[in-house]
């Protein structure tokens, strides 16, 4: 039955393939033009110690302080049950990052933290 | 380095963008959207936050193709630190063609497993790593687009924090072995802090706040604690104890 859509569609569609090929080459000539035009080994010092820390700069930055809202519907937090359970996920990641526990392990232990907490508190009656 | 070592240290994204795209499967199908239309867009796109932009700006009518066109690049421009940072770190035996297929494979998670390696990267590791990630991201929004909401709710909410936990994951165990690595994570959580918080600044998008966060935290690192040829293999030498620590904890999980 989902064939069929719910709604009418909001634009044409050759609209929508053309979009959906834009959003597409935009995405990927983003990857490919640095890993394909800067092929040599860079041998300034100071650009090679940026490119040891860009990874670290980045991806901290994608994470603090966005993670708290990573589980609420478009960066707003519906209920106070799950910003508790989302700050414990956090924590229990932050935790076991830091005794160096591998990726699954982390990502798993805050999933659960987050689902057992949101089931508790619910049940609970918090809103 | 194998493809075999990259399928498996992408099992975890894999899990955590079936559950991802799952949820862009189900958005986009209650946007009125073709149930086949997710699918080619996870295939054709395959990126998280570009692709729920994307859709959603397309979902608005009035929206131009030029709109959407600046909104990919703003969000996207990110990926071409990465595949900079990725491009110094290939094999020698990488050839041109096969970094024009690492390229469509460079997501914020691929890249963060990869580079945590501290290693060369071969075709065939990236390739592992690329592959499963792929079938976990077209596999979930394939079961979002069809069937809709196969997990509970409450799952799914759960499932929110299991990418962004990893990318913490990565991030700070190596803090704890290099100060100068702890002063760029502050630096840029500072900065991305300003950016989401402060009336004025958190107008500035995602994608650029990505890049400065980036560029000023790495800048700053590189002015302060350059990395000579020389510390750089002590610094690998110290990762490569911890990474086997972390294997044989992996391997007991």
């Amino acid at each position: 039955m989902n064939i069929i859509s719910a709604t009418e569609m909001p634009i044409e569609l050759s609209k929508l393939l053309i979009g959906i090929a834009i959003m597409a080459v935009v995405t990927y000539l983003c990857r490919v033009l640095t890993l394909v035009l800067v092929r040599k080994k860079i041998k300034n010092t100071f650009i090679r110690s940026m490119l040891t820390y860009i990874p670290f700069g980045v991806l901290s930055a994608m994470v603090f302080p966005e993670i708290i809202y990573s589980t609420s519907d478009g960066g707003v937090i519906v209920s106070t049950a799950v910003l508790i359970a989302t700050i414990s996920g956090t924590v229990v990641a932050i935790v076991l990052a830091l005794f160096k526990r591998g990726l699954f392990t982390v990502a798993m232990s805050a999933t659960a933290t987050v689902l057992i907490l949101l089931l508790i508190l619910q049940g609970a009656g918090v809103p | 380095m194998t493809f075999k070592t990259g399928a498996r240290d992408a099992v975890p994204i894999a899990l955590g963008y079936f559950a991802v795209s799952i949820a862009f499967g189900v958005a986009t199908v209650s946007y009125g959207f073709p149930v086949w239309s997710p699918i080619i867009t996870s295939l054709s796109n395959y990126t998280g936050s570009g692709q729920a932009l994307g859709i959603q700006l397309l979902a608005v009518s009035s929206t131009t193709l030029l709109e959407l066109f600046v909104a990919m690049l703003i969000i996207n421009i990110r990926y071409s630190l990465m595949s900079v940072t990725v491009s110094q770190l290939l094999s020698p035996k990488v050839t041109l063609a096969q970094r024009f297929i690492i390229a469509f494979g460079v997501t914020d998670e691929n890249f963060a497993v990869a580079v945590a390696k501290r290693k060369e990267l071969t075709f065939s590791y990236l390739m592992g790593v690329e592959i499963t990630a792929f079938v976990g991201w077209v596999g979930g929004t394939v079961v979002g687009a069809l069937v809709g909401n196969v997990l509970p709710e409450v799952v799914m909410t759960a499932f929110g924090i299991a990418l962004p936990a990893m990318f913490v994951a990565i991030v700070l165990p190596p803090c704890r072995s290099s100060k100068p690595i702890s002063f760029v994570v502050l630096i840029s959580v500072a900065m991305s802090c300003a950016f989401f918080y402060i009336p004025g600044l958190n107008l500035l998008s995602k994608g650029w706040v990505y890049v400065i966060c980036g560029l000023v935290s790495a800048g700053v690192g590189a002015l302060l604690f350059p990395i000579k040829d020389g510390d750089e293999e002590e610094y690998d030498k110290k990762e490569k104890t911890n990474e086997e620590e972390k294997t044989s904890e992996e391997g007991s999980v």
